[in-house]
């Protein structure tokens, strides 16, 4: 069983305060054999020294990412911290940070840093918490598929790290006191422990009623639908793509079979050639639907999920990593998702959340497995 | 803090400095405090404006994707809008779309077409009633009325068969409307869909189906009769023989068994020749034939029948047609042999029958021969002729339940006219009589025109009269002896040829009628008989049987008889066998020499008791030794036994055990010469094309058809049996 304690603050500036008002709200005492920290937080309170400043008071490890903004206990907001401890007796917990990884190197630290981990357990783990960089030269997508490789398809759930805009400039993986533009973090879990994920997107009536085949593709990069270069088919659809940003608003909802609700996943490049670089997988000859994000899809889908995760029996503890792109397609009232989320939790189990730059999350399929996926637009929750 | 020019720190004690340096230090420490806390709430301050720039940034997004996808669900509604118009305009179906108030909302421009109106604005907004009752039945438009009224209550979609005049022409249509409610996400009634589906044709072809189903039933039942009728007749009658005291009354029942059993045949056949067209197996099989011949057997197996009604019966073929030609003799003669049938059995006692065969047309060497058959009988009306060549149908049961008949024969006589590339057709009229005519295709044969009169005489100084009150017979001798290139007068009766003799001198040979008005052809006969030398050559030409006259006829100096109907071959054989140059074909009436096959042994391989012994029976007066196995392994075991002792091989095919392929090809492969030489033919019910080649392919030389024909199992021992002698 995992214990979760939760703890946040909005103190940005003044180290001592921040530190004071979250310790306050831990009880260190009551820490079981195993123990670690996942960490949530603003940019800015790295900068300030309050990261470093916790790292050093924990009497535990601790990984985290930088998110657009955060929510625990009561309270939610762009410039917070939140902390949850997550405590066991029956359950290991190893944490293992590859160095700064590229292109060249991905594969082979990944593998390094999962085996040096997985060296200090008894078994393999029964999940995964990760926190990967946002790099510019390799997807979410191809990291997570050497991830799954190396550790042999072990669920894995968590998110690439987040900035407070989408210049992605301030993204950071945290490991302790460390905190890195291009590091890996992973939390491998080890024990009797059997966690929930809850993944929803986009409702169906956000949905276009036609689908469309992809019908040439490589890797993450769609190149051509029904036949029809990719942009000459949004076109076609009366979608119009200025730019990088506006792309990014629009998702593609990706069947990948196995019985399993589409995949959302984001452009994140329309390059010049018509093609588009996607935030994950796109096999080709998948089934493809344009969706649309908008404030009452976002606030039906998450309350659907946390209608769910509060129905679930004996929950100890909760993550949510929603997609950034959630936050920012509700302005102005950025934050009614997770006020949403404080009233439907309403204190009743310990939760920590915060806003994802690409979410990574198990997908359960007709042969009953999980299978590793990257998503985008969508809310992604950890119960257990 | 110092007051300029007042105090210096020289002029203070050490307390005082001690105390100045402390609320100075406190002053720094509250500045500090107040410049720290400016500085936390200039962050605070700043981060706001962060944040409400980058709010005003999402914004921004916000609104472009939603406008994005505006224009994006725009143009989807355009391009919903425009596939509707699109299925509206081209819909080849009645659709209505009913609003809620069950008015029409749209139409398709198909159902303003059959309806006759000019465009919707004629029907948009109305009511079923509204738009129906102008040319619709009463009944009908209460009808969809309650419909649509059950369908919207019930929320459940409905179906009315009905049949309605849509176009108003006066036509009446079978429609199946199909009434269904439609309702939005929230279960609300939003409108009705009407859709009309169009069964007329769906209905029609039940019909057709019904009828033809109908029509094959009754087929069924008379098929039934006709081959009860006879078997009953069969087997009544071998009881009658069986039990009859006297040998005239057996021969009588066995006359009437035979009699039935060739129906019973004909019957049987016509039925599989039914079954093949079906299964389109039907075939021809092509080669090279006499036309004249041909005919002459089709008229020699329907004599004795218009003797027995003592019909005029005759045959006219035109010169230009080929002597030879290439196709499907029998079944030609199959469909000639129908419509003389047809004729005989629907004309009256005395009536007239002619069948006239004329060459219609000759195209790269492709010959189309046009063949009538017409006679006095009772007719046919315009509706039952179109009913005719149908499989199943005769004019109306009661014809064959009065004439008797399965009515395939026309069904089957049509299908090999089309194969060969002709077409069949009747001009009739009811108690006019009827013309029964078709075209063939062919080619020319090999062998080329014959010369029918034997070379060697001088056929162009022989003259000829014909006698005869018939003029289309006086006109066909003409024409014949014109092709024969012999000089022919022709007379109308006695008198006439008598007055002819006197003026032109004697003929040398005469054809003379035997009934003819005035002078018949006896008394003729005798007349010229007895006035002139024997030399010359009487020929008495008559369709009554030759017993009927033979006495008198030859008491009055008659040489020969020919039967009517004339054939150019028959009569050129009388002339050159009046001349001593020999036949070309057999005297009418003379019977072969009995063949003796005395010196010849077969085996003879059929499991079936009776059919063995019907095969000894009948060959009995032929002396031939023949031995039995009951199967092909004891066929196969004596052959084995005594392979030279065997002339020829009579296999039936289908056996228990070893069938008669395989026994066959048990034969060919024995280690004997004798084993690959001998003769096998194979009997067999089996005569598809198919089933011969798989006997040839077996290793069997020939076969014949299974019921035996006497004669074809008489051709085929003649031929393999004198060709052993001749190989000998």
């Amino acid at each position: 069983m995992i214990k979760m304690q939760t703890a946040s603050t909005a103190e940005i500036d003044d180290v001592d305060y921040a530190l004071g008002e979250i310790l306050e709200q831990l009880d260190l005492e009551a820490l079981g054999k195993n123990s670690v920290g996942v960490l949530l937080c603003y940019y800015e309170f790295i900068e300030t020294g309050i990261v470093n400043a916790l790292s050093e008071r924990l009497p535990f490890d601790v990984i985290g990412m930088t998110t657009m903004a955060s929510a625990s206990g009561s309270d939610c907001g762009m410039y917070r911290l939140c902390l949850c401890v997550l405590s066991s007796d029956d359950v290991s917990f190893e944490i293992a940070v590859t160095p700064p990884i590229s292109l060249g190197n991905y594969e082979s630290e990944i593998e390094t840093a999962y085996r040096r981990a997985r060296g200090k357990l008894p078994g393999d783990p029964s999940f995964i918490i990760s926190f990967f960089p946002f790099l510019r030269d390799v997807s979410a997508a191809e990291l997570l598929k050497s991830f799954d490789k190396t550790c042999g398809s072990v669920p894995i759930w968590g998110s690439v790290s987040g900035d407070m805009d989408t210049s992605y400039e301030h993204c950071r993986t945290l490991w302790n006191a460390e905190a890195d533009i291009a590091t890996l973090a992973m939390l491998l879990v080890h024990g009797p422990i059997e966690p929930k994920f809850v993944l929803t997107s986009i409702p169906e009536r956000n949905m276009r009623d036609s689908s469309a085949i992809i019908t040439k593709s490589e890797g993450c990069v769609i190149k051509e639908v029904n036949g029809m270069r990719f942009d000459k088919y949004v076109k076609s659809v009366g979608l119009v793509l200025r730019g990088t940003e506006e792309s990014s608003t629009i998702p593609l909802l990706i069947n990948y079979g196995g019985g399993s609700k589409p995949v959302a996943l984001a452009i994140y490049d329309m390059r010049d050639d018509g093609t588009a670089l996607c935030g994950g997988e796109i096999p080709q000859g998948s089934v493809l639907i344009i969706g649309q994000v908008d404030y009452d899809g976002i606030i039906e889908t998450t309350g659907a999920s946390m209608d769910t995760l509060m129905a679930q029996e004996g929950k100890n503890g909760l993550l949510l990593l929603p997609c950034v792109s959630r936050y920012i397609m509700l302005a102005p009232r950025q934050e009614d998702e997770m006020r949403a989320i404080l009233r439907t939790v309403d204190g009743k189990i310990p939760f920590i959340m915060g806003y994802s730059g690409g979410e990574i999350c198990p997908v359960l399929e007709n042969d009953g497995k999980y299978h590793n996926r990257h998503h985008n637009f969508t809310f992604s929750a950890c119960l257990f | 803090m110092l007051n300029d020019g007042e105090e210096t720190f020289e002029a203070m004690d050490k307390d005082e400095l001690i105390e100045r340096a402390r609320n100075l230090s406190s002053q720094i420490e509250q500045v500090e405090t107040q410049i720290f806390e400016l500085t936390k709430k200039e962050k605070k301050y700043k981060r706001e404006i962060i944040h409400l720039q980058k709010t005003i940034e999402q914004e921004r997004y916000v609104a472009e994707a939603k406008a994005n996808h505006e224009a994006a669900r725009s143009l989807a509604q355009r391009e919903r809008d425009k596939y509707f118009k699109l299925l509206m305009a081209s819909s080849t179906n009645i659709i209505l779309f009913l609003d809620i108030n069950g008015r029409i909302a749209y139409c398709t421009d198909f159902f303003l077409k059959k309806t006759h109106f000019s465009d919707h604005m004629e029907v948009r907004g109305k009511t079923l009633v509204e738009v129906f009752r102008g040319f619709t039945e009463r009944e009908f438009v209460d009808n969809i009325e309650a419909i649509l009224q059950e369908a919207i209550e019930s929320n459940a979609a409905r179906a009315y068969e009905t049949s309605i005049d849509i176009e108003h022409v006066g036509v009446l249509s079978e429609f199946i409307i199909n009434f269904t409610p439609m309702t939005n996400e929230n279960g609300e009634h939003e409108g009705t869909l009407l859709l009309f589906n169009d069964v007329t044709d769906i209905e029609r072809a039940r019909e057709e189906a019904e009828r033809a189903n109908l029509a094959k039933s009754t087929f069924l039942s008379n098929m039934s009769h006709e081959m009860r009728t006879p078997m009953n007749a069969i087997i009544g009658m071998t009881s009658i023989g069986k039990s009859a005291p006297d040998i005239e009354r057996k021969n009588y029942a066995l006359g009437k068994i035979g009699d039935a059993s060739t129906h019973l045949l004909g019957v049987i056949n016509d039925i599989l020749d039914m079954s093949k067209i079906e299964a389109n197996k039907f075939e021809l099989s092509l080669d090279t034939f006499s036309f004249e011949r041909m005919l002459q057997k089709v008229v020699n197996v329907i004599h004795f029948r218009v003797e027995e009604k003592q019909q005029d019966f005759s045959v006219h073929i035109d010169p230009a047609i080929p002597a030879s030609l290439v196709g499907d003799d029998q079944r030609l003669a199959q469909v000639i042999a129908n419509l003389l049938s047809n004729a005989v059995k629907f004309t009256p006692e005395y009536g007239v029958i002619r069948l006239n065969a004329r060459l219609a047309d000759e195209k790269d060497g492709l010959y189309t021969i046009q063949i009538d058959v017409t006679d006095t009988g009772i007719g046919i009306t315009p509706e039952q002729q179109s009913r005719l060549f149908n499989s199943f149908q005769q004019a109306e049961s009661s014809t064959s339940r009065k004439f008797g008949g399965t009515g395939l024969g026309l069904a089957i006589s049509k299908r090999i006219v089309e194969m060969m590339g002709g077409r069949i057709w009747i001009e009739s009229e009811p108690e006019r009589g009827s013309t029964f005519a078709f075209t063939i295709q062919a080619e020319r044969g090999e062998g080329g025109q014959q010369n029918l009169l034997k070379p060697g005489a001088n056929w162009e100084n022989i003259r000829v009269l014909a006698v005869d009150d018939s003029p289309d017979v006086r006109d066909y001798f003409e024409e014949i002896a014109l092709g024969l290139g012999l000089s022919c007068d022709t007379a109308t009766g006695g008198s006439e040829a008598l007055s002819f003799i006197e003026r032109n001198g004697a003929y040398d040979i005469y054809f003379v009628d035997w009934k003819m008005p005035d002078m018949d052809g006896i008394e003729l006969s005798r007349r010229i008989k007895s006035n002139r030398d024997d030399k010359y050559v009487v020929i008495m030409i008559s369709s009554s049987a030759w017993s009927v006259i033979a006495d008198e006829a030859k008491s009055a100096g008659v040489n020969k008889f020919l039967p009517k109907p004339l054939f150019p071959s028959s009569i050129a054989d009388c002339v050159n066998d009046c001349l001593g140059s020999g036949s070309l074909i057999m005297e009418y009436g003379e019977q072969r020499e009995t063949d003796d096959f005395s010196e010849y042994r077969i085996l003879l391989a059929e499991d079936v008791e009776i059919n063995r012994e019907i095969v000894l029976t009948l060959l009995e007066p032929t002396a031939l030794s023949i031995d039995c196995a009951a199967n092909g392994n004891e066929a196969v075991r004596m052959f084995k036994d005594a392979p030279d002792l065997y002339d020829m091989i009579f296999m039936d095919v289908q056996m228990p055990g070893l069938d008669g392929y395989q026994a066959t090809r048990q034969i060919r492969s024995l280690d004997t010469p004798r084993g690959k030489e001998i003769p096998i033919v194979a009997m067999t019910a089996n005569v598809f094309r198919e089933d011969i080649e798989k006997c040839l392919a077996a290793g069997m030389n020939d076969h014949v058809g299974k019921p035996l024909d006497f004669d074809e199992v008489l051709d085929k021992l003649r031929a393999y049996l004198r060709q052993k002698q001749i190989n000998n």
